[in-house]
């Protein structure tokens, strides 16, 4: 590891430092948990969620589509952990895959809104004048609409199906992403560094790429977070309401509706599951949310 | 020494609503259902209790009038059309309770107010009761058919030589506008079903074609000229769609998709849409003393939680729409305080329909395939959740059904089977598609519609169909459908008469208003012609069930399941029997509540 000459040479250096990064991060791991036991608990379920979501296929105990008219409404057994549907079809291997459409909305729709919101909301602080006026006024109709009748708007334009329910929940939540960056950008853009860059010779995207944009990056994180929940519930919402993912699609909205609203009483599995898995989803993104603004907020960092 | 994690954290009001606003989205999400759409087209295809026994109907039904069982499939009726003499309007019972307010309810709203123009349910079940018929179901007897035929605005008939059929009207009789009902009215509203113009679509045109001319010789005569003996004649009048419109608003162009003017026993008072009919009694009614309700109202309530707790809630009298499972929670919770009617055979059936003008559909080969490919009892199991029935295109329970096995011997009516399925793939490899294609689905919203989609495809999968359900809201379904904008086209129909003319002539004739794969053959045809002016019973059956397997050969339209239709009501709901379908017999101007 050391030559002759006492020198490390480069490559021994790189896994000194990894190491050293390691050994930094499982303590940093450890104050995280313990100074947010509910964070690291909402990480924990959305480690699950993900594992489930890429390994829906190990985990699930039956096809989600499988249809089996001798198995209606089958009460949850060791057969059926969560019971069946009005169609045989099994509802735990159903909430296994709907894991998958829930992290695909929430993912895709989240990672749609923080990059046009982060672009709108950038461009309209910077450039300040007529297109801040122009952009904010754009916004300001946006957040004029409740959400889910904006999201319901969108996709009767655009129709039904799952790419078209994640491109709603992805622009009804561009807003609320705009405003936040534009005024973390507006307080960026008086600071001294700012000036610096431009005294230095930085043009415009030098300067929003590299020193404005990262720093408006910690409440954008923490949007996206909160935005997760807020992507999955808006799914299960529009898919309820009829307008979602179309059938056969297990998402956890679609199981909620229709047939589950007509034999609630006969065969309550087939809602309670379903509203369970989108309760434990969002409410684990909030919490996670709220984990992340506590340790990178630099005014709530350090308080308790 | 530093604080536990409960101790730093406490938890900000913000938070905590927060959280708690999370927590509580599951139970929310579970409320919500309240508001899920359910589109059934009628009871008839409600599904039943969740493993419920088929047969296991609840000893409440034993209450329920004693026509509401098997027997009312025993229909068929006389021979030859039969005059009828001038007979009294029945007296009321003594105990009789008049003034009551009947409430009910109807899982969506109509597309128009034209009775003539529709086939839905929804514009049937409410706004009957603002109509008169010429002729009509005794709505006492759950039995219909030729010899449970009454008049209603005809006092009385006489027939000629089976030929022409002189009705007498009640003369007595107005519109809510005052005008009085005549028989230029009755000539004018049976002319615009028949459509001959083709002013309008109308799905029944076809139960007309054997009426020559009509005559209207003074106000309260009307005659009827036949072109041939048509034995069902009176069976196609006696539908609760052809209600009474007056000539001068047919005349003068009335949209009668928006306007309304019966003869009936109720006027329409209000209409909220998405909310209630609301009706009162017609003081003007031309049968004296009747009706015995003072009002009604028909509630839109699209879902099924909502439409039992309104029942269980007391908001309304009858539970019109209640599935198997829901009629026996509900028999359960009421007990005596509530009487189940049915299960009974409906007129009602799940059909997947073809775009024959699309390849590969046009091959019978393929659609033979489809058919074997069904596991019918399945269909029963999932669709009709375990109330339901094997048939062709006849009510498996009727008269003029060819049989379950002579329909079983139709190649794609045999019982499932490995050795079926096998069958199917080579029936399409040899129409040149050994490995199947891919195709859509054009699906109804609502969980009926979906489900039924959902079972096709899943079916379709075991001979290497590949098939994507096309989800759309129930209008643009129904204009997709109509204008043959489909590949497969799954629906659930009902229909007023089990007949053949209704029946076939609605369905499956060239030419039908809703043969919508339009397939037909000269055979079929050439037999709906001789059954139709058939006036022997037996022979016509015979006829009609040629005419049946001839047809279902052609697999234009193929029958998955036969579903069974189902009431409940209070007990103090008197005089109101359940039917076959729900088409018939919705004035309910003898009901009354004996509160």
């Amino acid at each position: 590891m050391v030559s002759s000459s006492g020198e490390i040479n480069a490559a021994d250096l790189e896994i000194l430092r990894r190491a050293e990064r390691q050994s930094r991060l499982w303590p940093k791991l450890k104050k995280f948990c313990a100074r947010n036991p509910l964070g690291a608990a909402a990480s924990f379920v959305l480690l699950i969620m993900i594992v489930l979501a890429l390994g829906a296929g190990f985990f699930s105990t039956h096809h989600p589509y499988e249809i089996d008219g001798l198995q209606t409404f089958a009460a949850p057994s060791s057969l059926h952990f969560f019971g069946t549907d009005e169609l045989g079809r099994d509802v735990y291997s159903r909430i296994i895959y709907g894991t998958r459409i829930s992290l695909r909305v929430g993912f895709i729709a989240v990672g749609i809104s923080i990059i046009v919101g982060t672009i709108v909301g950038a461009v309209s602080a910077y450039a300040g004048g007529w297109v801040d006026y122009v952009l904010q006024r754009i916004v300001d109709a946006l957040f004029a609409f409740p959400t889910i009748v904006l999201a319901l708007a969108i996709v009767s334009v655009l129709g039904t199906g799952i790419n078209q329910v994640i491109t709603a929940v992805g622009i009804v939540n561009v807003p609320r992403v705009a405003r936040v960056v534009r005024a973390s950008t507006l307080s960026v853009l008086a600071m001294p560094y700012i000036e610096a860059a431009y005294c230095m010779g930085a043009n415009p995207s030098r300067v929003i790429a590299r020193h404005i944009l990262p720093n408006v990056f910690a409440p954008v994180i923490i949007l996206a977070t909160a935005g997760f929940g807020t992507a999955i519930l808006a799914e299960a919402s529009l898919s309820f309401l009829g307008v979602g993912t179309p059938p056969p699609e297990p998402s956890w909205g679609t199981m909620l509706s229709g047939a589950a609203s007509q034999y609630i009483r006969n065969a309550p599995w087939m809602a309670i599951f379903p509203g369970i898995a989108i309760s434990i989803a969002v409410f684990a993104f909030n919490l996670f949310g709220d984990a992340l603004r506590d340790t990178l907020d630099p005014r709530l960092r350090g308080s308790n | 020494m530093e604080k536990s994690y409960w101790m730093r954290n406490r938890v900000a009001r913000r938070r905590f609503l927060r959280g708690a606003g999370v927590i509580g989205t599951g139970a929310i999400g579970a409320a919500l259902i309240g508001c899920g759409s359910d589109d059934e087209e009628s009871t008839s295809s409600a599904p039943a209790a969740p493993a419920a026994a088929p047969a296991a109907a609840p000893a409440a039904a034993t209450a329920a009038p004693a026509a509401a069982t098997q027997s009312s499939i025993a229909q068929g009726g006389a021979a030859q059309l039969q005059s009828s003499t001038a007979t009294a309007v029945p007296q009321p019972a003594e105990n009789v309770k008049r003034g009551g307010h009947l409430r009910f309810e109807i899982s969506g709203d109509p597309p128009n107010y034209d009775m003539h123009a529709n086939s839905t349910y929804r514009v049937n079940v409410p706004l009957s009761p603002v109509h008169a018929l010429l002729v009509e179901f005794d709505p006492l007897s759950a039995v219909e058919g030729p010899d449970n035929v009454q008049g209603q605005l005809a006092q009385s008939w006489t027939v000629d030589n089976n030929l022409k059929v002189t009705f007498d009207l009640h003369s007595n009789a107005k519109f809510h506008n005052g005008e009085p009902v005549t028989s230029k009215d009755v000539k004018a509203t049976f002319e615009r079903i028949a459509n001959k113009d083709g002013s309008i679509v109308s799905p029944r045109q076809k139960n007309y074609d054997a009426v020559e001319s009509i005559e209207t010789p003074d106000d309260t005569h009307v005659v009827v000229n036949l072109n041939r003996p048509a034995p069902s004649l009176f069976a196609m009048m006696a539908q609760g769609w052809n209600t009474i419109y007056s000539h001068k608003d047919i005349a003068n162009g009335m949209d009668f998709k928006k306007e309304i003017n019966g003869a009936g026993p109720m006027k329409l008072d209000k209409y909220e849409r998405g909310n209630r009919f609301e009706m009162s009694a017609n003081p003007d009614y031309f049968i004296e003393g009747r009706p015995y309700l003072a009002k009604q109202t028909v509630y839109v309530i699209p879902d099924g939680s909502t439409r039992f707790a309104s029942f269980q809630g007391g908001e309304t009298d009858i539970f019109l729409m209640a599935t198997q499972a829901d009629a026996e929670s509900m028999m359960d919770i009421m007990k005596d305080k509530a009487v189940l009617d049915g299960p009974m055979p409906s007129n009602g059936f799940g059909s997947i329909n073809f775009n024959t003008s699309r390849e590969p559909w046009n091959d019978n080969r393929v659609r033979t395939a489809v058919a074997m490919a069904m596991n019918r009892d399945e269909a029963i199991a999932v669709l009709s959740k375990g109330v339901g029935y094997h048939g062709g295109y006849f009510n498996p329970n009727g008269i003029w059904s060819a049989g379950l096995d002579a329909v079983q011997k139709v190649p794609g009516y045999k019982p499932y089977s490995d050795a079926l399925v096998a069958e199917a793939r080579k029936l399409l490899d040899a129409a040149g598609v050994p490995d199947g294609f891919d195709a859509t689905i054009l699906t109804r919203q609502g969980s009926t519609y979906e489900n039924f989609s959902l079972y096709i495809l899943d079916n379709a999968k075991a001979i290497g169909l590949n098939f994507t359900p096309d989800v759309q809201e129930t209008a643009s379904a129904y204009d997709r459908l109509n204008t043959r904008n489909f590949d497969l086209a799954p629906w659930r129909h009902g229909y007023a008469v089990d007949d053949p003319d209704a029946l076939f002539g609605e369905f499956y004739v060239t030419g039908a208003a809703r043969n919508y794969s339009e397939l037909s053959s000269s055979e079929v045809d050439d037999l709906f012609l001789k059954q139709s002016t058939e006036l022997d019973v037996p022979t016509r059956q015979e006829l009609a069930k040629k005419m049946e397997i001839a047809a279902l050969d052609l697999y234009g339209k193929i029958v998955t399941d036969w579903s069974a239709a189902r009431m409940v009501r209070r007990s103090y709901v008197k005089n109101v029997v359940k039917h076959p379908n729900l088409y018939n017999a919705n004035r309910f101007e003898t009901a009354w509540l004996d509160l």
